[in-house]
């Protein structure tokens, strides 16, 4: 779990608003993805996010101010549980800071500012006072030590036997003492060199997998005071159940000996181990993570093919699941409406195909893409959306979502504005966002307020489609294809292509939803308009 | 003879002396005893001494800036410390005698002494030769004010630690002055004493300057500071100091020993309640201050408390303010006192503000909206060549109303009534934002402040946003 922040630098404010957020729980981030924005009255920033995953929990509602160094937001895998904190007054207090390149913690005993003794609390000036000062306490760092997961099924071990004694100082690949599982006894090589302070952990006790067992420290007291800071949360969970909530600790003090034998050593999330042993995915085939430090996780296993002779048939994956909740969601509870217009499409053909060939690289679809932004703008209630509280919120801008099958799944990844870009920007976009999301590479999920969705090049003339929610509206196009028409009593040979819209009824009147499919046939049966 | 008032005010501060003559416009029987000097702390030693020095030393800054707005000023820029010292106590001994003139007009009796408790509506006036007096009152008001606190543990000899009390009537200005403490009155002492030629290094335990402010305030008058060459030491701490035979070494957290020749603590005030005989009447302090409710009574019935002394607000206004609504209260005629009070810092640039800081509103879970205008695109700023700072309002997200009024620039603190007489109105942000202003003016800056709180500040560029990585740390979440 990643907890996402303000970083300080001497440009960076120490305080900003958190005006909006980009992502809402739940959604998938990718590396160099938007996620929020802050205001500050001048500088005003979007934080991107160097690591992968979902985000688990927003810290700071829209509206409220942050700090440099306060958690905004978690983002982890979607197994791992969520974080205990209070949503608003997260305090930026270092207790337990782990350094995520290295995979160990850095742990600094809090220190507290003193209470302001003779201030008011009330007056605006601050005053500092000496004679109360922070009392500062050991800093140094700790690196606990923990009991290794070697193989998903262990749950916990048995120290057989330290192979060094407390004060020792080991140094890294270093083994360190023997362990026992339900399969086999191995060695546990030390991971960090370091003066080994405490082992807490002795000669036969039974440890569950990812609890500290020892810890390194140049100083006895930091391991006490980091221990007295573990008090209120444990290191070992409660409940000692073999649930996921045991399995997300990022923090792997110790490897064994023979798990570096066998696999060589992937870093990997736990969460993104589970679901590679359920796909029957070899970690080792994941080039690289993107996680800190190239850690695997289980957004990064959606481009790698199960090994040969695997079965992903019992459980759906994370995503499956996901999409197959939404659709319910959306057939259930949105009072879904139909408007069908065949259109004349032989301009668009022959327009695209100029343009093609002379101007930039498009498709069809971007055309499409290019009408439907356009009446979005001019037709308002396609940008609203039915709130819980039984209100419409209208929102301004004209984000086009655009469903892209992949292997996993369905993926909605989202143009920005798509009213403002040129036909040769918007095409340019599209196949990035695509491509991307092919890839596994989410653009703008959720933030679109429309979406549009095309069979035609697999033949399909002409379908319904349901809507993506929290939107209101999605067209489905089908394929572009020859036909003949009648036109004053001749046949015409011309070209012909289905639209399908379907509307949230509660926000979209049928009417409304007429004329906004006559103005995207407007469009695109007059289609230089979009250029 | 002894004659029961209506109400007896201890202390003549700005809160003390306002309430004696707002209950003698009431027509109360009223006394009011004090110590010292007519004025308190804030025209004796406090907001009125140190405005007079600021006054001469921006007059200084500008005049050394003349060559800038084309005035030629010949012969070299000097100023007289022992002038300039008369003409502050010119200004204190007009004005007290203003005050005196007042109460006798208004028919108030005066007593010279200090007062304690003897009983609940009894009290003791002991002159300076010792003479008791007892007094019979229906209501008491504490006006009793604060004092400079002091560092238990430092040296107390004010040849070399000061507070503000000995500093504003310093005979002779030291070169190099050490101030502990970042808050209002560090920060207008530093401004005033560079300017007077003296090497100024702040010290500051918290992160910025001004920190009960908004931030941007504090670190906007930080950047000023710093940049006109005062030293800032911030997430600093005086670790200890020692007194040699011609100056004073410091050490602070992280940095060399410091020699200088003075320091001035400046980190906040202690409440003058210890020797008022509470327990005579069950009274404890919380930590000095007197706890009230919203109109001003303490827990026993009868005896209220305003102003610095009951530690809700330190600024003479506050005092004031909190009197007369004491004064009402005692004389039936009370309700709960809740109105804005502006805060005003008269360093150069000056600060000021009115309302909810961003922060306090994130602390009350109050979501919000800020706008901000930078005092630079003004026409009036640049005639005037007062380019330096910004506006900001704080408006509630969801509602509009208006939260909060921030300001650092020149004239700051008079412009801060505008937003105070929005704020007092209850005003909606909108209001504020459509109210006309004469041009060209700096108070243009809080319209389009406001505008821009709605992202409709006709005189700024449309809002970017730069986009930055973010800081990411790997947890284990228990
Ligand atoms: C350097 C400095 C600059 C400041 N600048 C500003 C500013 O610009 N603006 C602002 O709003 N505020 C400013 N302040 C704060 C302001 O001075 C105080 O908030 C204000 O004086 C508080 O008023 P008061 O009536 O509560 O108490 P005080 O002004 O402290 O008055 C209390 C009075 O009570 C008397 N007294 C105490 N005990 C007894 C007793 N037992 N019997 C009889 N008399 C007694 C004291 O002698 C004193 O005269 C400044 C303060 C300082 C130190």
């Amino acid at each position: 779990m990643y907890r996402l922040s303000l970083g300080e630098s001497s440009s960076s404010p120490r305080e900003a608003i958190v005006a909006k957020w980009l992502k809402a729980e739940g959604q998938v981030v990718t590396a160099g993805d938007s996620i929020v924005r802050l205001e500050t009255g001048d500088a005003n920033l979007e934080l991107t996010s160097a690591v992968a995953g979902t985000v688990r929990q927003i810290a700071i509602r829209e509206g409220l101010a942050c700090r440099v160094g306060q958690v905004l937001c978690y983002v982890g895998d979607p197994a791992e549980p969520i974080p205990a904190v209070s949503p608003v007054n997260d305090a930026p207090t270092v207790s337990a800071r782990a350094s995520a390149q290295e995979s160990k913690e850095t742990v600094q005993t809090p220190t507290t500012i003193p209470e302001e003794a003779l201030m008011s609390p009330d007056t605006p000036s601050s005053s500092s006072s000496p004679s109360s000062s922070p009392t500062t306490g050991p800093t140094g760092q700790v690196i606990p030590i923990l009991m290794p997961q070697a193989g998903q099924s262990m749950e916990e071990g048995t120290v057989l036997e330290w192979k060094v004694a407390e004060g020792d100082s080991i140094s890294e690949g270093q083994v360190i003492l023997e362990i026992e599982t339900d399969k086999a006894n191995m060695d546990v090589e030390a991971v960090d060199s370091g003066r080994l302070a405490k082992i807490v952990a002795q000669a036969g006790a039974i440890v569950e997998v990812k609890v500290p067992i020892a810890y390194l420290a140049d100083n006895d007291a930091d391991v006490e005071a980091f221990i007295a800071g573990q008090g209120m949360a444990p290191e070992a969970p409660a409940d000692p159940s073999p649930s996921v909530t045991r399995d997300e600790t990022p923090v792997t003090g110790a490897k064994t000996a023979s798990s570096v034998r066998s696999s060589g050593r992937v870093k990997a999330s736990p969460a993104a181990r589970k679901l590679a042993a359920q796909k029957n995915i070899d970690l080792n085939r994941v080039s690289q993570g993107s996680g800190p430090g190239g850690r695997v996780l289980t957004t990064d296993l959606a481009s790698v093919e199960a090994a040969p002779g695997s079965s992903v048939g019992g459980q759906l994956s994370k995503m499956r699941r996901a999409i197959a909740r939404n659709l319910l969601f959306s057939k259930q509870t949105i009072p879904h409406f139909y408007a069908k217009a065949t259109i004349e499409a032989q301009r668009l053909y022959e327009t695209y195909g100029r343009v093609k060939s002379g101007q930039f690289q498009c498709t069809i679809n971007d055309f499409v893409v290019a009408a439907c932004a356009r009446s979005v703008r001019e037709f308002e209630p396609f940008r609203g959306q039915f709130q819980a509280d039984e209100t419409i919120k209208v929102f301004p801008d004209c984000n086009i979502g655009l469903a892209v099958g992949t292997d996993e799944g369905l993926t909605v990844p989202v143009v920005l504005h798509a009213d403002r870009l040129t036909l040769d920007a918007l095409a340019a976009e599209i196949r990035n966002i695509v491509e991307g999301a092919r890839r596994g590479k989410m653009a703008n999920v959720g933030q679109g307020v429309f979406t549009i969705t095309n069979l035609g090049m697999f033949g399909v003339e002409s379908f319904q489609a349901i809507i993506n929610p929290p939107e209101s509206a999605i067209l489905a196009v089908g394929a572009l294809r020859e036909d003949v028409k009648v036109e004053n009593g001749a046949i015409k040979p011309t070209r012909l292509m289905a639209l399908t819209l379907s509307v949230d009824h509660r926000v979209i009147d049928g009417v409304v939803a007429a004329r906004f499919l006559a103005r995207v046939r407007e469009l695109l049966e007059a289609p230089e308009q979009l250029l | 003879m002894s004659t029961e008032y209506d109400i007896t005010v201890i202390g003549a501060g700005p809160g003390g002396y306002v309430a004696a003559l707002k209950a003698a416009r009431m027509g109360a029987r009223v006394a009011v005893v004090e110590k010292g000097h007519l004025g308190g702390a804030c025209l004796n030693v406090g907001c009125i001494p140190s405005k007079a020095l600021l006054a001469s030393a921006e007059l200084l800054h500008k005049i050394r800036a003349a060559g800038s707005m084309g005035v030629k000023v010949h012969g070299g820029i000097e100023f007289d410390w022992a002038k300039i010292q008369k003409r502050k106590d010119k200004v204190i001994r007009k004005l007290r005698g203003g005050i005196k003139g007042l109460l006798g007009a208004g028919d108030v009796h005066l007593m010279t002494g200090t007062a304690t408790f003897k009983a609940a509506g009894t009290l003791t006036v002991t002159t300076s030769e010792g003479k008791e007096e007892t007094i019979h009152t229906k209501n008491t008001i504490i006006a009793t004010g604060s004092v400079p606190a002091r560092v238990p543990g430092w040296p107390t000899d004010p040849q070399w630690v000061c507070t503000s009390d000995e500093a504003l009537h310093w005979k002779a200005l030291p070169k190099r002055l050490l101030i502990v403490g970042g808050g209002v009155i560090g920060c207008e002492f530093a401004c005033m004493m560079h300017e007077y030629g003296v090497e100024v290094h702040v010290v500051e335990m918290l992160d910025g300057l001004l920190t009960g402010m908004e931030s941007q305030l504090g670190d906007a008058l930080e950047a000023s500071f710093r940049q006109r060459g005062i030293r800032i030491l911030t997430s600093a701490k005086v670790e200890g100091m020692t007194v040699g035979q011609t100056d004073v070494t410091v050490s602070v957290s992280g940095e060399a020993p410091l020699a200088v020749d003075k320091v001035l603590v400046a980190i906040g005030r202690r409440p003058n309640t210890e020797h008022l005989g509470l327990d005579a009447i069950g009274l404890a302090p919380d930590r000095g201050f007197l706890r009230v409710d919203d109109r001003m009574q303490t827990e026993v019935a009868g005896v209220y408390c305003i102003g610095d002394a009951n530690g809700r607000c330190l600024l003479a206004h506050a005092a004031s303010a909190q009197g007369e609504a004491a004064v009402q209260d005692a004389l039936g005629r009370g309700e709960a006192f809740s109105l804005p009070i502006p805060s005003a810092v008269y360093t150069f640039p000056e600060v000021a503000a009115v309302g909810m800081t961003t922060r306090e509103a994130t602390e009350q879970g109050i979501p919000v909206k800020v706008g901000q205008f930078p005092i630079g695109y003004l026409g009036k700023a640049m005639a005037v060549g007062e380019e330096g700072g910004f506006a900001r309002v704080v408006r509630h997200r969801d509602d509009n109303t208006l939260l909060g009024v921030h300001l650092i620039g020149h004239n700051a603190t008079e412009i801060i009534e505008v937003a105070t007489a929005m704020l007092t109105m209850k005003a909606d942000t909108q209001a504020l934002a459509k109210m006309v202003f004469a041009h060209p003016t700096l108070g243009e800056a809080v319209k389009e402040a406001a505008e821009d709180s709605f992202e409709a500040a006709l005189h700024l560029p449309p809002r970017e946003f730069a986009k930055v990585v973010a800081a990411v740390e790997e947890v284990s979440i228990q």
